[in-house]
């Protein structure tokens, strides 16, 4: 029986130490991983959101893929080995391809003594049941949920044909220059193919829990809420992984992540807080910079709410905010201003390109042209807790310039019901996305604007959509970027959308792990990594 | 007696039922769509109604509920909207997860909470006494968010002890140490409260037999002190700590969501957290009703303990 | 819980109420602490350095004892003191009200089940079950998901939390009182059953209750901070101690426990000092 002087000892240890607020944390102690490879081990990844699910046509979120990539592989892929650059298209389940003058169709040669993991043959009818299953009502095994996401790239297909056992076709509706880059997209409505006989097996529903795939990896094992984890698959065609097995742990809250990450728990974190950063490199964390991940941070507006439908007060609210001190005092550097929609690392990206300079004069003009006193407007700035700080950064700056606004900031349980069910005081609420491919601009402008009916709301609402549909139906590659260039320009004057910021770090590594690499893509390539003893 | 346990079970039934019922309809009264705001993306207005008539959210309420109601008895609550597995595989495992962080939570408040009142109440008076329940006074007023906090900063961060959540290590093939060890640090948050309630009920229960007639008489004759205390004492405590342990064990259940959260321990709660910010209906309907269902069976279990450890139910008596 | 350190005691003169009061340590120094703690809040905006909700970027996560920031800014540069000082303000609000609107509801149900007859009784008290058997955490999610988050969310949680204990409470205590000498007596000179109970039952009932309370305040402080904590109660950016710890946490494990240990620290003092003014009473009104 413990005596009542211990348990007072005890609790003054613990009551002391509380009262000593000491900082420094441990550093590194364990194995480096050197510079040469080595076969074999684990890894463990950190993730900061729970994933949705592993049907390749279901499945969305960019940790969801980060995932999916290794069991699911695409036609096309992009090389992510190199850390600056844009990621160059190279061949994967497809061998060579050909693209029509009007960018109409695409012929795709596949690659040849592939197999399932499930030890089915990889072909164009493997390819064909992949493709009917989002995208033709009369199959047998068409999907509607399937269907609904995939639409996003397959929306205006027009055909798909079986040339021969180990070519298929692909016709659009019009123009579709950026579909390659589309296959192995981030996220959304990426082309994983599936095995045909595990959805047979397993059903519409199953297919989630029992992942078949082509990948370097297969999936082992999923507890929902701890932990997804894959094998290295032995019958893989190409390069043998160096991994043996990787373990994918949801880790929501920021420290908790941070300390996982601190004492070994896992050995790779995405989404570093920028408060980390500097402490982490301190201690022998690798937290590699980069600044072309296309990741971009944004406002949108409710254009439900009467005084966010003037474009003058929008115009205002982007002028009162100075987006690089806002990224050099609450994100330390750790992130850049972006001043438009189009993110960096995007092919179409334009480092000048600026929609309206920080101004607060100018803001406060618009808003008496406006015909608003100072402290009129009034609305709620929708944030999740860790946009927080930058939502009250944007708050102190609109009162500067006489705009009332309030945050509200929910957990994340609340956050998506809530933006999903604005209210009519409601004004700016928080966004996250980005692209490779230019005609990011086309699917930002229709979720943000034109779902909302915000088009209506601006006076060069029409010639914004002209010159996204000009630059949409454009066939010519030479020509793309600078009509999408002219296209986001177009956009930026109707003050319908508020690009915020896009981090430039992102990642945070252990010294046990070797060969890891961020590209300029939302996601990595594993299959090069390695990890020490 | 056994009479009153039958009858108590069968006023569990209906007592489930309606909760049953409030849970649904408490779900459903919501703003929240799952499929409008979680699954949609990008998609147009038949697209998303389409979906909903696929998942069956198109039925009037109360034939969502039947249908419900006949998924919880046949497979244990139909599918999740966000997963599409069944809810079964997704809800029990967790809530499995959670009983064991709430049985090591009960074990650790009744064993130190009774060590803690016992000394405490033969020591009253005493400084030892004094200090000990004042840092019981600070100890259950302690937000045990914040608490939970500083534990992992302390235990996993600055001293390296103890693991910083999770359920078990990935990288080694688990075991029962290593679960004990990840157990540690969550049990004794979630145990802090429930601890220090019971030792105040222990507390004072000691004190106040050892002024009873019948344990001076002892005394008198010569008995040692903590012979007495062993026997009578112990027996006649019995029943406060069976009432508070019952009543513990639900609030510890209650608790736990904070505890999970903050150590990320797979269970019930944390399954609840993200179903309810996916709108996942099934799932926190299957969960909440098995969550409800567990106090209500503590609830009698206890009752029924009660009954047996007093001596004049046991004798016939009503 | 304390008991009467003074043992056997010889009779004494009985002290008038407040005299008693003052000579209770306990109910005594918890009194002192409230009045200062609900004064300093209601006098925040005149007392707080700093405006607690300006934030300044470049003075981010500064120490204690910095320039012009006692107890040091947090990561947005908002000056902690200011915002302890501010932050009990909704907490305090919300806790006595719900506190006080559920020991009305709770006293009158459980009045009414032990003065109504069997059936109601019964009906009542299954009521009060189930109450109980609903997780409390659940009810809190719940009406944050219908309603937004916010103050509301926590009265309704804490209403709903502390009804069924008042309830059982009163209900136990009016059935041992029902079948005492004094209401026989009432009722053999014809008085009616709601009179009976207005006149004669709730005095003796009171001071259980106002006992009961004042613990149920303090629990109750802990429990909406938590709540904030997970984003359910006061919302940002306005100071509250819940939420100032979950801001906090964000920094606690880096090396910055000040933050969050704070407004920890506040909420433990109100805590303690609802539940010495309990005891104290306790001790003071049943001698």
């Amino acid at each position: 029986m413990p005596s009542p002087k211990r348990t007072m000892l005890a609790w003054t240890a613990v009551v002391t130490s509380l009262v000593l607020a000491l900082a420094g944390c441990g550093s590194v102690t364990g194995a480096v991983a050197g510079t040469q490879p080595r076969d074999g081990g684990t890894l463990i990844v950190g993730q900061y959101q729970e994933v949705t699910q592993f049907d390749p046509n279901r499945q969305y979120s960019w940790e969801t893929w980060r995932i999916d990539r290794n069991i699911y592989e695409t036609l096309v892929d992009e090389d992510l080995s190199s850390a600056t650059g844009v990621p160059e298209i190279v061949p994967r389940l497809a061998t060579s391809w050909t693209v029509s003058p009007d960018a109409t169709t695409y012929t795709f040669q596949l690659r040849q003594g592939v197999q399932f993991s499930d030890g089915t043959p990889f072909d164009a009818e493997a390819v064909r049941f992949n493709v009917r299953r989002f995208t033709d009502p009369s199959f047998e095994y068409y999907d509607e949920v399937s269907a609904a996401t995939m639409s996003l790239v397959y929306g205006d297909l027009a055909s798909f044909d079986v040339v021969d056992d180990h070519t298929v076709r692909y016709t659009f509706t019009h123009p579709f220059l950026d579909f390659l880059r589309q296959i192995p997209n981030s996220g959304n409505a990426a082309s994983g193919i599936f095995s045909p006989e595990a959805l047979k097996k397993y059903g519409q529903d199953g297919l989630a829990d029992h992942p078949v795939g082509t990948g370097p990896f297969v999936f082992t094992e999923r507890v929902r809420g701890d932990h997804t984890t894959l094998e290295r698959n032995p019958g893989y065609w190409g390069q043998r992984p160096h991994l043996d097995k990787v373990i994918f742990k949801p880790i929501g809250d920021d420290q908790g992540r941070v300390a996982a990450l601190r004492t070994g728990t896992v050995d790779v974190i995405s989404r570093v807080p920028p408060d980390s950063v500097s402490t982490l490199e301190e201690d022998g964390f690798a937290v590699p910079e980069n600044r072309g991940a296309p990741q971009i941070i944004y406002y949108s507006f409710n254009f439900g709410n009467p005084y966010l439908r003037d474009q003058r007060v929008r115009q205002a609210i982007i002028q009162a905010v100075d987006r690089k001190q806002l990224a050099a005092t609450i994100y330390k550097g750790h992130a850049e201003a972006a001043t438009s929609i189009v993110n960096q690392g995007n092919e179409a990206y334009d480092a000048s390109a600026v929609d309206y300079p920080f101004d607060p004069a100018a803001a406060k003009t618009l808003l008496a042209e406006a015909g608003y006193q100072p402290g009129q407007v009034k609305f709620t700035i929708l944030s999740d807790t860790t946009g927080q700080p930058t939502a009250e950064y944007v708050q102190q700056s609109l009162t500067a310039v006489g705009i009332d606004a309030s945050v509200q900031s929910f957990e994340w349980i609340t956050y998506g019901t809530r933006t999903a069910n604005l209210q009519p005081q409601d004004g700016l609420y928080l966004g996250e996305w980005g692209y490779v491919a230019p005609s990011w601009v086309a699917i930002a402008h229709d979720h943000t604007v034109v779902e909302h009916g915000g088009d209506a709301f601006s006076a060069t609402g029409a010639a914004t959509v002209q010159a996204i549909d000009a630059a949409a139906g454009n066939p010519d590659p030479a020509g793309a970027t600078r009509l999408w260039q002219a296209a986001a320009r177009a956009w930026a004057k109707d003050a319908t959308i508020f690009p915020l910021l896009s981090f430039n770090r992102y990642y945070a590594v252990a010294p046990r792990v070797g060969g890891f690499v961020w590209p300029q893509q939302n996601h990595y390539d594993l299959s090069r990594v390695w990890v020490a003893d | 007696m056994v009479r009153r346990i039958l009858s108590r079970l069968a006023g569990l039934a209906p007592l489930l039922f309606v909760i049953s019922l409030l849970v649904f309809f408490i779900a459903q009264a919501g703003p929240a769509d799952p499929v409008k705001d979680v699954l949609s993306q990008r998609m147009s207005a038949e697209q998303i109604e389409q979906i909903r008539a696929a998942y069956g959210l198109d039925r009037p309420a109360w034939e969502q509920y039947l249908t419900w109601l006949k998924d919880i008895v046949t497979d244990g609550g139909g599918l999740s909207f966000s997963a599409r597995s069944p809810v079964s595989g997704i809800v029990f495992p967790a809530f499995v997860n959670t009983l064991i962080l709430g049985a090591a939570a009960t074990v650790l408040s009744v064993v130190l909470g009774v060590a803690i009142g016992f000394v405490s109440g033969i020591r009253h008076g005493r400084a030892a006494d004094r200090v000990v329940m004042l840092l019981v006074q600070i100890g259950s007023n302690l937000p045990v968010y914040w608490f939970g906090l500083v534990v992992i900063w302390l235990t996993a961060v600055r001293w390296k002890w103890l693991p910083p959540g999770g359920m078990h290590d990935l990288r080694g093939d688990g075991g029962f140490g290593d679960l004990l060890l990840h157990l540690i640090a969550p049990a004794v948050a979630a145990s802090l409260v429930s601890m220090l309630i019971i030792a105040r009920f222990v507390r004072a229960a000691v004190i106040e037999s050892e002024q009873s007639d019948y344990v001076r008489t002892y005394r008198s004759q010569g008995f040692g002190r903590a012979a007495i205390l062993g026997k009578h004492i112990g027996r006649n405590i019995l029943s406060p700590i069976v009432n508070t342990t019952g009543l513990t064990v639900g609030s510890v259940i209650t608790g736990v969501v904070f505890v999970e959260t903050i150590f990320s321990w797979p269970g019930i709660g944390t399954v609840l957290l993200n179903a309810i910010g996916g709108s996942d209906y099934p799932v926190i309907q299957s969960g909440i009703l098995l969550v409800a269902a567990t106090f209500v069976v503590v609830n009698l279990i206890t009752d029924v303990l009660l009954d047996l450890l007093d001596p004049r139910l046991r004798h016939g008596g009503a | 819980m304390s008991t009467d350190t003074h043992g056997a005691a010889p009779p004494r003169l009985r002290r008038s109420f407040p005299a008693r009061f003052v000579r209770n340590r306990e109910a005594f120094l918890g009194l002192v602490v409230l009045v200062v703690v609900i004064g300093m809040s209601a006098l925040a905006p005149w007392l707080a350095p700093q405006d607690p909700n300006l934030g300044d970027a470049r003075n981010v996560l500064a120490p204690v004892g910095a320039p012009g920031h006692l107890l040091g800014t947090d990561d947005q540069g908002r000056d902690v003191l200011s915002r302890v000082i501010h932050g009990g303000r909704g907490a305090l609000v919300v806790a006595i009200a719900s506190v006080t609107v559920a020991v009305g509801i709770g006293t009158a149900l459980g009045l009414l089940a032990a003065f109504a007859g069997r059936r109601t009784s019964g009906l009542l008290m299954r009521v009060v079950d189930l109450m109980f058997a609903f997780p409390v955490i659940l009810v809190a999610l719940s009406l944050a998901a219908i309603i937004q988050p916010g103050a509301w969310v926590l009265i309704g949680t804490v209403v709903f939390a502390a009804v069924p204990y008042v309830t059982r409470i009163v209900f136990a205590e009016a059935r041992i009182e029902r079948e005492k000498d004094y209401v026989e007596a009432a009722r053999s000179l014809g008085a009616s059953e709601a009179a009976i109970v207005r006149t004669e039952v709730l005095p003796n009932l009171i001071s259980s209750v106002v006992i009961y309370g004042t613990s149920l305040v303090g629990v109750n402080i802990v429990f909406t901070a938590s709540l904030s904590a997970l984003g359910l109660g006061i919302q940002p950016p306005d100071a509250d101690w819940g939420r100032m710890i979950s801001e906090g946490a964000k920094v606690l494990v880096t090396g910055h426990p000040g933050v969050a240990s704070f407004p920890a620290v506040a909420i433990l003092l109100v805590a303690l000092a609802f539940n010495w003014l309990g005891d104290g009473l306790r001790d003071v009104l049943n001698p």
